[in-house]
């Protein structure tokens, strides 16, 4: 049996997508209740700082004794400024908060205080309903609707209409295809070459990016911007695959979010919420490859092509490189049978 | 362990590596340990599928398909012991490279003391150095402890003072460590291993053990001449074991499944043990030297009369570290080992595929070279940043590769390589040896489990080496000298084989020439290098070597140390083209 993972280009599906804080914090939504996209719905202190003020230093006295100066005790929240510690005499000295935050461990003449920071605030991203709360790290959301998986993302997240570069599936886009109407608008692009693309649509600006294929030397700049952008296929100079192009050009006018998750955290995903009185089975994220399975080629020479599983090789295969793999038949949309390491194909499901 | 080779076990070994998972069943056949089968499945611990068991029982599946025995029961459980020849092993390897690098902190007090020591310790195993704090880094306590923070490890190494020494130093870092490890939530708390000042070690234990999972080991430095890594890396070892089996609990089921008749063990671990026990085996002034070209992370292990240790580098794999390598590598250093033009644009690209598809196969004659020139520039760094871990009176001028024989290769992109000679000139280019050689070929990537299985079947562990014969890639002599023209003859050889036949050859400069000599011929060869090259036996000296039949032959690379590329991209290619036709015709 040989596994692969599913990748899916569906108009129609069950989504449940899990949003999920970085670091553990505090989840503000409950089950069954309905989200916008622009809801928090989990909060955390992402990115902790410490103050340790050494109040025996500051005073003058010896570490034993200092704690008899110390005002504050953990749990007390501060403004900078606020008085910490205060020694009386001829000549009196005060010890000041320097920032807000909150008091964490008074001990030894020291005090530990955790800063005051804004929190990282997790944002639905779809319009959806609460199926499930992952405690202490954020929610499953369900919808139903048109759903395309991505290979990589930028980190970032936004919710928008969907609008489109070009028409044709062979076209790149360029600075031309970025006229004003665009400002807004999350673009579908085929593929993407030019630095000054990105450039241009940061100014727009745009709400979000997808594209088939994208330069890999673009990513620097790509991380940079400040909408996310979605790459469906993978890094190169190709087209967006027919059935991904075909499904998000037919969509253009609706509205979708995009969430364009790093690849460490995941799948980037497409997601435009559209009601449905049927229910719909979610697919699997990984499925056996069998004779009749519907996949999509990862790899060179035949990067992007979509096809149908004719034949599992027994054994090793040997390719033109020379190199030796498990290998399947594979039958291209244009009629062409390809020989395919197993290791190069996604399960694509479509409906 | 069994008396009689009779009542032998047998043993299944399991390396999870992060692209696949090798399934590889031993047992004896006529008095002697073989390996009887292998079975290869995609690993299934990372996304989507987040179950290790599901390519292990691929793995296993195919070995039962190919021998007809049962290994697994109806609900995928192993059979261990063994209840019949038909049925069960009696013994488990699990080795496992798979998981991602475990994010460490290293805390010293000296910088090119303690902490150095302390890196040099995470480095033998599969991590990544997020953070370094020592004594003279002008951080405050609150900086060290806002560094540890937001490093988020799963394991801090302490290490620093001599024992009996001053103890101040450690005790203002175990200060910023214990307060930062009390500020995290208990879920996200790290596991300390201390290697400092044994004297403290009670105070360290006392403060931390409250709060967060500490371990103790002997003193790295117990003085400022002595480095001691093997008492910490055993409990290291016990460090990643209980990190990994959080981060992938169905190995939990696994091990359970053979109580009592099993190891664990990292791969690199096994790997390194293994480059120990040869060099032990082969003596010599010599050391042997391994290499592993893995997906995560590449493996440098070297050891001379039995020791020495191994070296990750978690930052140089063939899969996701892919992308770490462009940011660090400018793309001129990957093209210039193409023998043909591919734009820097496509090897960019390359680079992030391979990065986004670990697991995938090259399948172009395109994506093969470019693959294999990344795996050269892999092991020129990997090399070049394990020097300074060499013993000194082991160094050559100026940076050449100490001595070494043999050395050992492995990792896909070797052993799975189109050809033999494009797997040799791939480690020619990398690693540029010097003097005398052999390169042996893991070709079943048997070696690391073999280290592992030492622990519970060294009598299968010193089998196997032998019986394995150790595939031998190519003899490999290096004129040693920095060129100064090319097309001058830099080294003249008689071979003299067993028949008592004679022949000549004379080899020029920047050329690399091959003695046909295959499997099962042996030859005397009387060596003389010319213009002060050294091929090992000093400046212009020559000698005479009994060399064995391999592969490719007896190989001799006159291209200079370091090797001379030409600078005009077109002629380099032509040069880059001749020297693999030059292997290629004798292969």
């Amino acid at each position: 049996m040989v596994f692969r993972p599913v990748v899916r280009t569906m108009p129609i599906a069950e989504v449940r997508e899990k949003r999920l804080l970085p670091v553990p914090g505090k989840v503000l939504v409950s089950v069954g209740q309905t989200v916008k996209a622009s809801d928090v719905i989990a909060e955390a202190s992402a990115d902790p700082r410490y103050r340790l003020v050494d109040v025996a230093r500051a005073l003058g006295v010896p570490r034993s004794k200092a704690n008899e100066f110390i005002l504050c005790q953990p749990g007390d929240l501060l403004r900078a400024g606020d008085t910490l510690a205060r020694k009386q005499g001829f000549l009196s000295r005060i010890v000041r908060s320097p920032v807000d935050g909150k008091v964490i461990l008074v001990e030894e003449g020291q005090i530990l205080i955790e800063e005051y920071r804004e929190p990282y605030m997790l944002r639905a991203v779809i319009p959806a309903k609460v199926s499930a709360v992952i405690p202490d790290l954020g929610a499953e959301l369900a919808t139903t609707g048109m759903v395309v998986d991505g290979i990589w993302g930028n980190g970032r997240y936004n919710y928008g209409m969907l609008g489109a570069a070009t028409q044709e599936r062979e076209a790149e886009i360029t600075t031309k295809d970025l006229s004003v109407e665009k400002r807004g608008l999350i673009l579908i692009a085929s593929r993407l070459t030019e630095a000054k693309v990105l450039e241009i649509a940061d100014s727009l600006p745009l709400r979000g990016l997808i594209v088939g294929y994208m330069r890999a030397k673009l990513v620097p700049e790509a991380l940079k911007v400040s909408f996310p952008i979605v790459v469906i296929n993978g890094f190169g100079n190709r087209p967006m695959d027919s059935h991904s192009f075909k499904l998000l050009t037919t969509s253009v006018g609706q509205r979708v979010a995009m969430i364009a998750r790093k690849p460490h955290r995941g799948r980037p995903v497409i997601v435009a919420p559209l009601p449905s009185a049927e229910h719909h089975e979610p697919p699997p994220d990984f499925d056996e490859v069998t004779v009749g399975t519907k996949v999509r080629i990862t790899r060179a020479p035949y990067a992007g092509a979509i096809g149908q599983v004719t034949a599992i090789q027994p054994g090793m295969s040997q390719f033109p490189s020379g190199v030796k793999a498990p290998a399947a038949k594979i039958r291209l949309e244009n009629g062409e049978l390809a020989l395919v390491p197993l290791a190069n194909l996604e399960i694509l499901v479509q409906s | 362990m069994a008396t009689s080779l009779i009542d032998a076990d047998s043993l299944l070994a399991l390396d999870v590596g992060s692209a696949n998972t090798r399934a590889l069943l031993f047992d004896v056949v006529e008095g002697r340990y073989h390996l009887i089968a292998a079975g290869t499945a995609p690993t299934t611990s990372g996304r989507p599928y987040d179950d290790v068991r599901l390519g292990i029982q691929e793995a296993i599946t195919q070995v039962q398909n190919l021998t007809g025995r049962v290994l697994l029961a109806e609900d995928q459980s192993l059979i261990v012991p063994s209840r019949s020849e038909a049925v069960g092993v009696d013994q488990l390897v699990l080795t496992v490279s798979a998981g991602g690098a475990i994010k460490t902190v290293c805390v010293g007090v000296l910088e090119d003391v303690s902490l150095q020591s302390a890196r040099r310790l995470a480095s033998t195993i599969y991590s990544s150095v997020e953070a370094e704090l020592h004594t003279s880094d002008k951080r405050s306590t609150e900086g060290r402890i806002n560094t540890i923070i937001q490093a988020h490890p799963d394991l801090v190494i302490m290490a620093g003072g001599l024992n009996n020494g001053a103890s101040r130093s450690v005790e203002q870092m175990l200060e910023a460590v214990g307060l930062a490890a009390y500020l995290l939530p208990p879920e996200r708390r790290f596991e300390v291993l201390y290697a400092g000042n044994e004297r403290l070690a009670r105070e360290v234990e006392e403060t931390l053990s409250g709060i967060t999972p500490v371990h103790l080991a002997h003193n790295l430095r117990p003085t400022l001449e002595t480095e001691q890594l093997e008492p910490a890396e055993e409990k290291l070892l016990e460090i990643y074991r209980s990190i990994r089996l959080r981060q992938m609990p169905q190995l939990n089921a696994i091990l359970s499944q053979a109580a009592g008749k099993s190891v664990f063990y990292p791969t690199a671990h096994g790997f390194g043990r293994i480059v120990r026990i040869l060099s032990k085996i082969y003596g010599g002034p010599k050391g042997v030297l391994g290499v592993d070209l893995g997906a995560a992370a590449t493996t440098i292990a070297f050891a001379w009369e039995g020791s020495g240790r191994q070296k990750v580098f978690s930052d140089l794999g063939l899969g996701a570290p892919l992308a770490k390598l462009y940011s660090h590598t400018h793309i001129e250093k990957i093209e210039r080992w193409l023998p043909k033009e591919i734009p820097p644009d496509e090897i960019i690209d390359y680079l992030y595929n391979k990065m986004l598809y670990p697991e995938s196969v090259p399948v172009t004659e395109e994506e093969v070279l470019v693959e294999q020139a990344l795996a050269r520039e892999i092991l020129r760094v990997a090399i070049k940043r394990t020097y300074e871990d060499f013993p000194k009176q082991k160094h050559l001028a100026k940076g050449l590769l100490p001595a070494f024989e043999p050395i050992l290769a492995s990792g896909g992109i070797l052993t799975k390589a189109a050809s033999p000679p494009q797997a040799l000139m791939t480690l020619l280019d990398g690693l540029q040896p010097t003097g005398v050689t052999t390169f042996v070929l893991d070709t079943n990537q048997l070696l690391a489990p073999l280290g592992a299985a030492a622990d519970i079947n060294p009598i299968l562990t010193v089998q196997m080496l032998s019986t394995y014969h150790l595939p031998v890639l190519a003899t490999v002599i290096t004129p040693t000298k920095k060129l100064k023209r090319l097309g001058v003859p830099l080294l003249r050889a008689e071979v003299e084989l067993a028949t008592g036949a004679k022949k000549q050859i004379e080899v020029k400069s920047g050329t690399i020439g091959v003695i046909g000599l295959h499997g099962g011929q042996k030859a005397r060869l009387r060596l003389q290098p010319l213009h002060g090259a050294d091929i090992g036996f000093g400046a212009g000296r020559g000698g005479t070597v009994n060399v064995s039949g391999s592969k490719i032959g007896v190989v001799i690379d006159a291209r200079g140390r370091p090797i001379m590329l030409h600078t005009d991209p077109e002629k380099r290619r032509e040069q880059i083209s001749k020297w693999l036709a030059s292997l290629s015709r004798w292969a």
